[in-house]
């Protein structure tokens, strides 16, 4: 039987979670063992053995399948090779909750496609997290799934004007949808993407923030990355040329 | 229905009890709110259950270690025996536990209960008259198990052998057989209305009042 794995944490996670399985259920064994001394005693005595052959083999099924649940509750959780790969591959700082929640980007479950993100490593570590975090959004919103990951403009309701990139919307959920928000929610907002979380003093400060933001999020840099990432990716500078085209014609009359 | 104020925002909160399994949380705030101590502790061993059973068997495995180190002294010893001497060249002969041998007419009527460690070994018990050394009733007892019999009234010396397979009373339990003797005389009298026996337990204990010592095979 092989072991289908996707990067090099999520092998060492699998190998480890065989191994330690059967060190665990062996330890069980060790335990048990003056115990099952006298059992297969008295079983083999009266003539039971074929008793005993079912009672080892279902304590070798049954503790097998126990020991690697519990290892995957203690010490070998399943977000830990994400953790790893995130950290130490994409050197991006993120938390083990996150790492739980983003899981499906690295552990081969969207059938057998994951997302090796090598290009992360070429942008800013300020902001590698988000791009991060809006790729697992996206992911997670194509298959339909709740985003794991609230964005800055999720929370303050904002949409560029003209409808968000890359999402679609019908007749029927714009109907439902809330009165758009006070143009002074939406400088916030705007400025929120492009990562201020009050208003600058002068326009000045806002036009090097996004001309920093836009030179990370630029297409360009991952041009070698699954057409998935890269759509992401414009997105994204699709977003921040809204927010500041917004700002630039709003921030200074408002 | 217990009524809990909040450390936080001290609102009133009504819950129906406190739950190991689950955490209150004020209505209102959203803090945590306080739960008695017993309780609390009961969340704190069902929330890190897993550590725990984790932690249970890897100190259970060493606890096992410890404990079967000094039962078997000669543990280590006799498998690289194993390794040198070549299976004894007689076959494991089937024997049932219990009485094996009564070398005697008297009246067994004194109370003995011996009581064997858990373990692969099993226990070749001889009992022997004190004064002359002659063998009395000689007794086998599987690992784990309580042998209950009667003896006759006399002092007597407790020997021993164990080991893991039986080749019969020639060889008993092969070359790696472990003879011991206990230390004490036993005595089996009538006092009165009363007929005192002995329980003895052969598995080490601390504080134990028994003491053993390895014998020679010759001297079994």
């Amino acid at each position: 039987m092989a072991i289908r794995f996707t990067h090099f944490y999520d092998l060492l996670h699998k190998a480890g979670t065989v191994v330690g399985g059967a060190m665990v259920t062996a330890a069980g064994a060790d335990i048990l063992r003056p115990l099952a001394d006298v059992l297969e005693r008295e079983l083999t005595g009266q003539g039971l053995s074929w008793l005993w052959t079912l009672i080892i083999w279902a304590y070798i099924i049954g503790g097998y399948i126990a020991a690697v649940h519990l290892l995957n509750k203690t010490v070998l959780p399943p977000w830990l090779p994400t953790l790893l790969h995130v950290r130490l591959t994409l050197f991006t700082k993120v938390s083990p909750r996150e790492a739980d929640r983003m899981g499906y980007l690295f552990d081969g479950s969207l059938g057998g496609v994951w997302y090796p993100l090598g290009s992360l490593r070429k942008i800013d570590p300020d902001f590698r997290r988000e791009a991060l975090f809006r790729f697992a959004n996206k992911i997670a919103a194509e298959r339909g799934w709740r985003c794991p990951f609230p964005m800055p403009e999720d929370q303050v309701g904002w949409a560029p004007p003209g409808g968000q990139p890359g999402t679609r919307s019908s007749e029927h959920a714009q109907a439902r949808q809330p009165p758009p928000p006070s143009t002074e929610a939406q400088v916030a907002a705007a400025l929120n993407a492009l990562g201020f979380q009050e208003a600058p003093s002068s326009f000045e400060a806002i036009k090097q923030a996004y001309r920093r933001k836009i030179s990370q999020f630029h297409p360009d840099k991952f041009a070698g990355e699954r057409p998935e990432v890269v759509q992401t990716m414009e997105e994204t500078a699709k977003r921040l040329n809204a927010a500041y085209t917004y700002l630039e014609r709003n921030f200074m009359t408002r | 229905m217990k009524l809990v104020k909040c450390r936080q925002c001290g609102a009133q909160n009504r819950i129906e009890a406190h739950s190991a399994r689950q955490i209150a949380y004020c209505g209102n705030c959203h803090y945590q709110l306080p739960a008695p101590g017993a309780v609390r502790l009961m969340q704190l061993l069902f929330r890190y259950k897993y550590w725990l059973i984790l932690a249970g068997i890897l100190g259970g495995v060493l606890v096992m270690d410890e404990y079967q180190s000094p039962a078997k002294p000669s543990y280590a010893a006799s498998k690289t025996a194993q390794h040198v001497n070549p299976q004894p060249a007689y076959p494991p002969v089937h024997i049932r536990p219990g009485i094996q041998r009564i070398n005697t007419n008297a009246e067994r009527i004194a109370p003995l209960r011996i009581k064997t460690p858990l373990g692969s070994e099993s226990y070749f018990v001889k009992l022997t008259q004190a004064a002359t050394g002659a063998a009395v009733m000689t007794f086998y007892i599987h690992g784990g198990q309580t042998f209950d019999t009667e003896v006759p009234l006399g002092s007597y010396r407790i020997k021993y052998a164990t080991g893991d397979v039986w080749y019969g009373e020639t060889h008993l339990f092969g070359p790696e057989t472990q003879y011991s003797e206990a230390d004490k005389v036993f005595q089996f009298a009538v006092n009165g209305n009363q007929i005192s026996g002995y329980t003895v337990e052969l598995i080490r204990q601390r504080g134990g009042n028994l003491h053993t010592k390895s014998i020679a095979p010759s001297q079994f």
